[in-house]
């Protein structure tokens, strides 16, 4: 059953619908709050209040919306509200140039033939850490979670051609940072 | 997209696939199921709550309705009274048609109870209806003619109050009936209408009061405002009579 049905029958008060949709997104949303927030208590903690906002507003989802990243946006607001009460800002609103990826230095460790290896899976994930926030949260919905560079601003909050500049810089940054790695 | 971001993006996809909850996917799970079943209560209540908002409203905005509704009423029908009580007959006719055909079947069955006699009259008088025959002719009745005579009859004093009734006979007829204020206090009435050549009706009405001298009028009333035909003293309170007129069809 695809999410608009599940939906459909969420909004007849149907629990085991949604008990379903939670099955389906209960990891990526749970993965996408760690990479914002760092911390496995607040991921834990804004997870389980995005499902419960969702539950409470399902009727006011579209017929033809994604619930995807409907729900990617109430968690992304979640977060942005976890900030601000720590003081913690994102500038959602970045416009910097595309960096140079020749400005980043590297610490390289030393290449082995097989990139996969769980050493530099962790190297990997410890760069798209490196990178600024408001590059990896780009980075995150648009590479991983496959989201279009049109929803992408949808959930961010921000204009399409920003998630493109953004996405750009991610990619330069990471493939500067991951040179000497691939 | 070149092969090194191919391999940077299946890297990326493959770490972030590593991130886990510090317990274990089933506890996180566990803990979403019993915050969402902990929330269900929650968002029960306050939608109970909504719905007893709701149906507040719900019975408020319909008492709302239901005084609009009214008011309404009373304005529609209000403009047809005042104008009654304010002497006029909006229509620009006394009876309409409906009321004349009722008057004129009552008028000829009444009539038909008697022989058919000439003279009959029919007084309606509030809920109370009398039928009287004239005693004497006192001059040629046109028995092609009939005529309706409305009476009202203003009581003042601490009690004010106004009935009417109807009086419907021949052209030139002289009927003669009682009209009860109250219980104990009536007034006697003569009355000759007699329709003129422009369908006007000229009315000679004669009133006798109880320890009272009579007292004569005559009036050409008119078919669409009431006119003053008489005002006695009876017991301290003046009594107003009125009257407006229309001729019918011949029966």
């Amino acid at each position: 059953m695809d999410d608009t049905q599940l939906v459909r029958l969420c909004k007849t008060g149907e629990k085991e619908a949604f008990s379903s949709l939670i099955d389906k997104y209960y990891k990526n949303l749970y993965r996408f709050a760690f990479e914002n927030l760092q911390s496995h208590h607040d991921a834990d903690e804004i997870c389980q209040e995005t499902f419960l906002r969702a539950l409470k507003d399902i009727n006011t989802i579209r017929e033809d919306g994604s619930f995807k990243g409907w729900i990617f946006t109430i968690a992304q607001n979640l977060i942005r509200k976890h900030f601000k009460r720590n003081n913690r800002q994102i500038n959602y609103d970045w416009d910097g140039e595309i960096m140079d990826a020749e400005k980043f230095k590297v610490e390289q460790t030393e290449p082995s033939d097989d990139l996969f290896t769980k050493e530099k899976k962790f190297i990997i994930q410890k760069e798209l850490l490196s990178i600024p926030e408001e590059l990896r949260n780009v980075a995150v919905l648009v590479i991983i979670e496959d989201f279009s560079q049109k929803q992408a601003s949808g959930i961010l909050n921000c204009s399409e051609a920003s998630i493109s500049r953004r996405l750009q810089a991610a990619k330069n940054l990471l493939r500067a940072k991951l040179k000497g790695l691939i | 997209m070149n092969d090194n971001d191919k391999i940077i993006e299946q890297a990326l996809k493959d770490a972030y696939d590593k991130i886990e909850p510090e317990d274990s996917w089933q506890d996180f799970r566990e803990r979403i199921s019993a915050k969402i079943k902990n929330g269900q209560t929650a968002i029960e209540s306050s939608r109970q709550s909504k719905l007893t908002i709701f149906w507040r409203k719900a019975a408020i905005a319909l008492a709302a309705c239901f005084l609009v509704s009214m008011g309404l009423f009373i304005y529609a029908i209000w403009p047809k009274r005042s104008t009654e009580n304010g002497r006029t007959i909006a229509q620009g006719k006394l009876f309409d048609k409906s009321q004349i055909e009722a008057l004129e079947t009552a008028f000829s069955q009444v009539r038909k109870l008697f022989g058919n006699q000439s003279g009959w009259i029919i007084i309606g008088s509030g809920e109370n209806t009398q039928v009287g025959v004239v005693d004497r002719v006192t001059s040629p009745a046109s028995n092609d003619k009939l005529v309706a005579v409305r009476l009202a009859i203003n009581l003042e004093g601490e009690k004010p109050s106004r009935q009417y009734c109807d009086v419907v006979t021949f052209s030139n007829e002289k009927t003669n009936f009682r009209l009860y204020i109250d219980k104990d206090r009536a007034i006697e009435i003569f009355m000759t209408p007699t329709i003129e050549t422009d369908d006007k009706i000229a009315l000679e009405i004669s009133t006798l009061i109880k320890d009272n001298p009579p007292q004569k009028n005559i009036q050409t009333i008119a078919n669409n405002a009431y006119t003053s035909l008489a005002e006695v003293k009876m017991n301290g309170i003046w009594l107003k009579i009125e009257g407006i007129g229309q001729a019918i069809s011949k029966i």
